[in-house]
């Protein structure tokens, strides 16, 4: 090679080696009888184990294949609930702990990781983890502004990532069945889809800002506040950031309702309406609400939540309602015929898909790009609702047409030593 | 049931329908509100009621395309960082000044930048704001601070992708402070011009171990902006360059699949 020119000779030369080298070769290699046989086995760690995180991880032990190694969490509770569990699986004592994730992150003997953290942590431990080498499923909402979602799909495609977000509705036979009719043309031409917000009781002080008075620092051995803040601006700690029901409602720490459900109801209206790696383009103020216009005529409306969590997409010829209860209902009914399923929104279909696109290399159903843009229909819709006015957007751009002021809205400054 | 639930549909729609017909544009708040949002500011402190400060964000919202009206608040704004208020206080002017913020208050957010605790909250407001000024000043801060007060300077130069900054992010890499010099490498990456690329790619061979990893990836981000700048030659010998055995899996891989890039085979 002379000047930087590839040739393909040369290409040849360069890669061979390395493309010679098969891409999963788990690490660890502990005999066990009821365990997947080491060359099949994908070494895990878990980061950031509260319910959800423990409620993900507990799939993923349910996996032959998957052994799970280390766990970590900035709340010492958490960790040592998470090993029990993790050590009670194998019958065994040495899951890892570590109250600093990178710390996981440097294990080498680690193939994959399960990020399950607060919302303001999911960007940029999933791009630190893509950098690492690892394989991720990072729960939903994937981040908490438009440029950290656009940032982690670019490193997951950099580096060849398999990246499932915590989407599990994709997974779920009902939801998926419903999506079906809308992208076949069964409902004839879509036109409106409706997605749910989560219940506004959740989140009684709206999607706000709100500081608490100074509590003194926790030891870090039992919460490590700087760490738990991470990214976001700091302040002085106070127990009740903590709790979910405040920090989902933040906004330096979440999307609130909008990202909240939307992550997965705006999810699946994208799916269905085949707009995995687009958005709509004219987000509209309406009674409180965002009404979002897609470049093909259909429309999105947030809906205010209410249990169970609910999507309806309509077309020309026909409609479908499918919620978490196990309800699913279309006009006309005959779409339906006699087919049955059953209730709930288990992940254990998405776990393993993941499982299986680790040692497939495949993209799986829920990728960094559909849940990004996804995610950022939610984040524009908030930018809407927190400006007070309808918005245009280029999808392509991931822009705001004409408005520079929201555009500052679609980033915000790390605090260091933090980075995308 | 499902007959019900499509006429609350149907209504819904309707609903929104007249919403949307008479949707209000934005207004602005009161000016005594903003008055005494103002006065708040003076004794606000991390805990206080939030309540009296919303006449503030109502009014930045709503002064988009009143330039006089935000040009008049911008001055107020940051005239309270220069006062003796709260950081909590500073903290809320700088979330507002980053989305109304122009060269008229760089000044008083530049003048945050050293400070440990309001660094990250200047940064806040001057990563966002587009005038030339605000990126001159983070560039100029860099000289004057150390620890991670400089390694988020420079992680906003970064975003800014602010070619000035290169000589200085250079100098940085060699830094023997392993943040400082992973920050200053990963700048560079997106900074991604040819003299970055030069750079980094003479870096990578003799970074130290605990900067290797950054120094690669920062290589992998400038090939990409360089091939999207359609500099293929600087671009494949970076890639070239993170192809040799000594890099992780991961990023050989990477690599590769950005040489197939530049030869058009993605």
């Amino acid at each position: 090679m002379r000047n930087g020119k590839v040739t393909r000779r040369t290409f040849v030369r360069a890669t061979g080696a390395a493309l010679a080298v098969p891409w999963l070769v788990p690490s660890a290699a502990l005999g066990n009888a009821r365990r997947a046989a080491a060359s099949e086995r994908i070494v895990m760690g878990a980061i950031g184990v509260g319910g959800r995180g423990m409620s993900d991880m507990k799939s993923l032990l349910g996996n032959a294949d998957v052994q799970m190694v280390a766990v970590s969490d900035v709340q010492r509770s958490r960790r040592k609930q998470a090993k029990a569990a993790v050590d009670q699986h194998y019958g065994t004592s040495d899951c890892d702990t570590y109250i600093d994730f990178r710390e996981l992150l440097a294990r080498q003997d680690i193939d994959a990781v399960l990020i399950a953290t607060g919302d303001n942590w999911h960007t940029c431990a999933s791009i630190m983890a893509a950098k690492a080498g690892k394989d991720i499923y990072c729960e939903k909402p994937m981040s908490v502004v438009v440029a950290e979602g656009r940032a982690l799909c670019e490193t997951m495609r950099r580096y060849g990532t398999i990246f499932q977000c915590g989407t599990q509705r994709r997974s779920v036979p009902r939801f998926a069945f419903a999506v079906q009719l809308a992208r076949s043309g069964k409902l004839g031409q879509l036109k409106t889809l409706y997605a749910e917000k989560a219940p506004a009781r959740w989140f009684p002080q709206g999607h706000h800002e709100i500081t608490l008075p100074p509590e003194p620092d926790p030891p870090r051995e039992e919460l490590d506040w700087d760490l738990w803040l991470g990214p976001a601006p700091w302040r002085p700690y106070n127990h009740t950031y903590v709790t979910r029901q405040f920090w989902m409602a933040h906004r330096d720490f979440a999307g609130g309702a909008l990202t909240e459900w939307g992550s997965h109801t705006a999810d699946l209206c994208q799916w269905a309406n085949d707009a995995d790696d687009t958005t709509p383009v004219e987000f509209e103020l309406a009674q409180g609400t965002v009404v979002a216009h897609y470049a093909n005529g259909v429309k999105l409306i947030f809906e205010e939540g209410e249990w169970p969590l609910h999507v309806r997409f309509v077309g020309t010829e026909g409609s479908v309602y499918v919620d978490d209860d196990g309800n699913i209902e279309t006009d006309p009914p005959s779409l339906l015929a006699d087919r049955r399923f059953g209730k709930g929104y288990p992940q254990a279909n998405h776990v393993r898909n993941f499982l299986d696109c680790v040692k497939s290399r495949r993209q799986p159903v829920a990728p960094a790009e559909g849940a990004h843009r996804a995610n950022s229909t939610c984040q524009v819709a908030n930018i809407c609702l927190q400006l007070g006015r309808s918005l245009r957007w280029d999808p392509e751009k991931e822009r705001f047409v004409g408005d520079p002021m929201a555009d500052q809205k679609l980033a915000r400054a790390y605090r260091a030593p933090w980075r995308l | 049931m499902f007959t019900n639930r499509f006429a609350v549909i149907a209504g819904i729609v309707a609903l929104l329908a007249v919403g949307m017909a008479v949707a209000p544009a934005a207004e602005g708040p009161d000016p005594a509100a903003v008055d005494q949002a103002f006065e708040a500011l003076k004794t606000y402190d991390w805990g206080s009621d939030r309540a009296p400060l919303e006449a503030l964000e109502k009014a930045v919202a709503a002064c988009h395309k009143d330039e006089a009206a935000r040009r008049q608040l911008e001055k107020r704004l940051a005239a309270v960082l220069g006062s003796d208020v709260s950081n909590a206080a500073k903290d809320v002017v700088c979330r507002q000044l980053s989305l109304i913020g122009s060269a008229a208050s760089v000044p008083a957010l530049a003048a945050l930048l050293p400070d440990k605790e309001l660094s990250h909250m200047a940064r806040y407001a001057l990563e966002r704001m587009p005038c030339p000024e605000a990126v001159a000043a983070m560039r100029q801060a860099l000289e004057k601070t150390d620890g991670l007060v400089k390694v988020g300077i420079i992680g906003s130069l970064g975003v800014r992708r602010d070619v000035e900054s290169v000589p200085a992010l250079v100098k940085l890499l060699s830094d023997a402070d392993v943040e400082t010099a992973c920050a200053a490498a990963a700048a560079l990456g997106s900074i991604g011009n040819a003299q970055a690329a030069q750079a980094l790619r003479g870096f990578l061979a003799k970074a130290p171990e605990p900067v290797r990893m950054a120094a690669a990836d920062a290589c992998l981000t400038c090939a990409e902006r360089l091939l999207a700048a359609g500099n293929k030659a600087q671009a494949s010998a970076l890639y070239m360059a993170l192809t040799k055995p000594g890099q992780p899996k991961h990023v050989r891989l990477a690599a590769m699949r950005g040489l197939l890039a530049v030869k058009g085979q993605k």
